[in-house]
């Protein structure tokens, strides 16, 4: 318990040390999940766009 | 080489019908310059300390006004393709278009500048750095400013995307700039930056024509 | 003509998501050993304590606010000079990713100069010239969004690039130039020349991490801006078709 409070105090710079890496992280994570969501909404759009042109061709066809 | 000083006196005709835009660049420069001693304060040794730094600042944000009617009439009326497609090499067109716009702007900002140094009780030894320094400067603001202005037309909020393009790249410039007139009123030498100015001016003179010319090309595409 | 257009992509897409498992894979990989090493491993710092290791991040972030700024302008060159199609759209993922890096160098050097210089910001040279390199970033993305053809947009922000690329020592130059006018130079330096190697390695493999996860976000991104293309293409054709 005490090993992790002295670790997490960083010798007195717990208070930057943390707020870097922290940030790291969340800027790290969001850029990927960011780029994750478009992907996912570009490859919805394409389906949607798809299903109508199949459908169309199979009334074509009737 | 004709065709060039057709371009150069062209623009120059156009500048002189439309007197108010140089005179606003000028008017601009003081106006601005002249709001600092309310924001700091009138006392004249602070003042002296600041006058360099705010007679660039004050011509970089003029130049950033006039940027604008570098290319926009000619792209908004056509003529810009009749450059485009004319035989003479586009880069030198802009090149043209460069020097009749710093000879509309830069050069009155010169003149105007030493009105600005004796509000600010700068040292008149330094006066002529101060000139040779803005002399060498102005032309690489006009360079460089006319690729952000060639990049930029047709876009949406093109008015506030130039300064976002321009400023960081006037950076360079501010700096020796500002270094020249300091060395110079420190009774130091002023010459390493005032040749620093002079190899910026030579490398943006040979790049800003070239990337210009590219995104002219872009736009009347 | 769409065929041509985007058989290129297409094996581009086939190809990165042959590639993505094995790059992701060794992101994660890095930058957990990294992680371990730079949190648990290295030692502290003799003069600036347990703070150095946020070296681990921000040396790492401001490496590769360089590197992105250069892949960009190889990718604006070869848009420019060979009209690749991936090559611009390289450019355009590439740019949010650099401007992140870029804020996250300068966010974890403020975090760093707090304790060691007393303040959140210092005009250091080092700082004041990644300021400047994510103004630069700024511009290029707002000019690649500024025209209502994608296209020009991207072309545009090529030029800008390349010119921005030429300016880039200029300006790291001046600025050095200019802190050295104005500040004594016994300010703490942030990364000395001599690392010791307990220290060296954690950061070098951090380095690669960050460089990794790039790799990886990269050909996710153009996967899908090749996918918006594609779509808007076929939204093209539907609109015609109707």
């Amino acid at each position: 318990m005490e090993q992790m409070q002295t670790f997490l105090a960083m010798g007195g710079y717990g208070i930057f040390v943390w707020p870097a890496f922290a940030l790291t992280a969340v800027i790290l994570i969001g850029m990927l999940v960011t780029t994750l969501n478009h992907l996912r909404a570009v490859q919805s759009d394409l389906d949607r766009l798809q299903v109508p042109e199949q459908t169309q061709a199979q009334e074509a066809r009737q | 080489m004709s065709a060039f000083a057709d371009v150069v006196a062209r623009d120059l005709r156009l500048a002189l019908r439309q007197r108010g835009d140089a005179v606003m660049v000028v008017l601009f420069f003081v106006l601005t310059a002249m709001l600092f001693p309310f924001a700091v304060g009138p006392e004249p040794n602070l003042l002296a300390r600041l006058a360099a730094g705010v007679i660039w600042v004050t011509a970089l944000l003029a130049v950033l006004l006039s940027l604008e009617r570098l290319f926009l009439a000619d792209f908004e009326d056509g003529s810009l393709e009749l450059l485009v497609l004319a035989p003479t090499p586009l880069s030198l067109t802009v090149l043209a278009k460069v020097l009749a716009h710093w000879l509309t702007t830069g050069l009155p900002l010169i003149a105007a500048a030493p009105l600005i140094a004796l509000l600010y009780n700068m040292d008149e030894a330094a006066l002529p750095v101060l000139m040779l320094a803005m002399l060498l400067g102005t032309p690489s603001l006009s360079l460089t400013g006319a690729v952000g202005a060639a990049l930029t037309l047709g876009a949406r909020r093109g008015g506030v995307l130039v300064p976002l393009l321009v400023l960081p790249l006037y950076i360079p410039v501010l700096i020796f700039g500002v270094a020249a007139i300091d060395a110079a009123l420190a009774g130091l030498s002023a010459r390493p930056y005032l040749l620093f100015l002079g190899a910026i001016f030579l490398v943006s003179s040979v790049v800003a024509p070239l990337a210009s010319a590219a995104a002219l090309r872009q736009a009347v595409e | 003509m769409n065929m041509h257009r985007f058989a290129n992509p297409g094996r581009f897409v086939r190809l990165a998501e042959r590639i993505l498992p094995w790059t992701g894979g060794l992101a994660v990989l890095a930058l957990g050993i990294g992680l371990y090493l730079s949190l648990f491993v290295s030692p502290a710092d003799y003069q600036q304590g347990e703070s150095v290791r946020i070296m681990y991040v921000h040396v790492p972030a401001a490496w590769m606010a360089l590197f992105v700024y250069t892949v960009i302008a190889a990718a604006s060159a070869s848009a420019l000079i060979w009209r690749h199609p991936l090559a611009d759209l390289v450019a355009r993922a590439s740019a949010p990713v650099g401007a992140g890096f870029t804020f996250l160098a300068l966010a974890t050097g403020s975090l760093w100069g707090k304790p060691m210089w007393g303040t959140w910001w210092v005009w250091d040279a080092r700082l004041t010239s990644v300021l400047v390199l994510f103004f630069l970033y700024l511009g290029h993305m707002a000019l690649s969004n500024a025209f209502d053809d994608q296209s020009r947009g991207n072309r545009a922000a090529a030029v800008l690039a390349l010119v921005g690329f030429i300016n880039v020592p200029i300006i790291k130059f001046s600025v050095d130039w200019w802190s050295t006018l104005h500040q004594p130079a016994s300010v703490v330096r942030l990364d000395g020349p001599s690392i010791h190697p307990s220290m060296l390695w954690p950061l070098l493999i951090m380095a690669l991490g960050f460089k990794l996860y790039y790799v990886s976000l990269l050909l996710l991104r153009v996967k899908g801006e090749v996918m918006a293309a594609r779509l808007r293409a076929r939204s093209m054709a539907a609109l015609d078709a109707t």
